[in-house]
């Protein structure tokens, strides 16, 4: 193959790193990509970030959305909440998230992230929680001294368990991770983290060997919320091709 | 996920039953570098690369549960990083409106990097620029592969995946592609010799 001219090659040489974005260019598009997208991904971008930086981009402008959104979306990846609180716990957005995790989620996420101006809101918690799927897991915090599930309107409480059935099936005990969720159910039969806890018990009956049950639960759950930010998780664990 | 293994790994390399999607943070970590340089090595002026970076990655984002697999990830990005380069190279021809190119302008914030040498900084600056505008007078084709090639280092198998090219087909268009630069280069440095004379 013919090649370059020494000069060609001198000038590429020179001119090769010209290009190279900077660490502003690299935040700068990360900032807008996530207000255009929605808050979602600010939570598949954290697992990379550190908490600074986090703080940095997202704070005061995200962070009552990315409170709801957040514990879904790292729920569905396989990540600890853990990590979601510590990072929030030390920014200044902490009132804004704990009042945001308890107000009923259904009609909140929407009217939040319309009040923190991120567009297309609804189409993009679903689509975050997608794209936070296979985020790597995060290293585990110790909860709030004494939490104690509530019985209503506990978000707080709701997660608390979903984290240890998370954690029971990352350890790989299935079994536990089931008792977890039996736990949900009884304590929080319409809670708000419902749709969470069915797909997550999906995946621990896939886990714990049951197969057949563990199929039809996911057949039933994909058909009602393919969508869903589990809906992935709960395919790789069942061995379901995709469609 | 190792993202990086996908990265790296040929055609076919994850194609697993229902593995789950990558996360948009690795594959924002892992591609947004190659983007924003390939953009701005296809013809992308400094003041669009933002907003074609954005329109990337928000594609990226919004599409992330359709990737399946089927080709590394930055094989998909890629994809899409075309083809809105295709539609900013088309918008940018329909309104005749291209920012100036010129070899002899150097940003002047380049120059104000402590942490280099300024005249290094002011020779790479010009060359860059020299190459873009090298680049702008080759056809879309050839100064694909010829950037991969020779500013990205891929090699012509990775380059044939990336591009969805038969592997002689990408060693055609580098062939070509070297031809068109150095005759291009040849070009310049003439007009510039007489300029000065």
């Amino acid at each position: 193959m013919n090649d370059l001219s020494p000069q060609a090659k001198a000038l590429l040489r020179a001119a090769r790193s010209f290009d190279d974005p900077s660490d502003d260019d690299h935040r700068r598009v990360r900032s807008s990509v996530l207000s255009r997208v929605g808050a979602g991904a600010a939570i598949g971008l954290a697992a990379t970030m550190s908490t600074s930086t986090l703080a940095a981009s997202t704070g005061g402008v995200l962070g009552g959305a990315v409170a709801k959104i957040g514990i879904v979306v790292l729920l569905a990846g396989g990540v600890s909440t853990g990590a979601y609180f510590a990072t929030h716990a030390r920014s200044a957005a902490r009132p804004a998230i704990v009042q945001t995790l308890q107000t009923p989620p259904q009609s909140t996420v929407p009217e939040v992230a319309t009040a923190m101006g991120i567009v297309e809101a609804p189409a993009a918690i679903d689509d975050s929680a997608k794209a936070s799927e296979g985020a790597s897991p995060a290293p585990r915090v110790a909860h709030t001294k004494g939490h104690t599930p509530r019985a209503s309107g506990d978000i707080e409480g709701e997660v608390h368990l979903l984290e240890e059935a998370d954690a029971d099936l990352r350890r790989g005990d299935a079994t536990g991770a089931l008792s977890r969720l039996a736990e949900h159910a009884a304590k929080y039969p319409t809670g708000a983290l419902r749709q969470e806890r069915d797909g997550m018990n999906v995946v621990a009956l896939c886990q714990a060997g049951r197969q057949s049950e563990g199929r039809a639960a996911a057949a039933r759950f994909l058909s009602r919320s393919s969508k869903s930010a589990l809906a992935s998780r709960i395919r790789a664990a069942c061995g379901i091709p995709r469609d | 996920m190792a993202l990086a293994a996908q990265v790296d790994d040929g055609p076919g390399s994850h194609r697993g039953l229902a593995a789950a999607p990558p996360a948009f943070a690795d594959v924002y970590q892992e591609t947004f570098a190659f983007v924003w340089r390939t953009a701005r090595r296809l013809g992308v002026m400094d003041s669009a690369v933002d907003d074609v970076a954005q329109e990337v990655f928000v594609t990226v984002y919004r599409r992330l549960d359709q990737f399946e697999g089927r080709c590394s990830v930055k094989t998909w990005v890629f994809s899409i990083l075309m083809g809105i380069v295709r539609n900013y190279r088309r918008s940018r021809r329909r309104k005749g409106a291209a920012e100036p190119i010129s070899a002899a302008v150097v940003d002047p914030e380049l120059l104000e990097d402590g942490g280099h040498d300024p005249l290094e900084q002011a020779s790479r600056a010009q060359a860059g620029r020299m190459v873009h505008q090298l680049l702008d007078e080759m056809t879309e084709d050839k100064a694909i592969v010829f950037v991969l090639a020779e500013l990205e280092g891929l090699t012509v198998p990775e380059i044939s995946e990336l591009i969805a090219a038969n592997v002689n087909t990408v060693y055609s268009r580098l062939r070509a592609g070297r031809k068109e630069f150095d005759q291009a280069l040849g070009r310049m440095r003439a007009r510039e010799a007489e300029n000065f004379q």
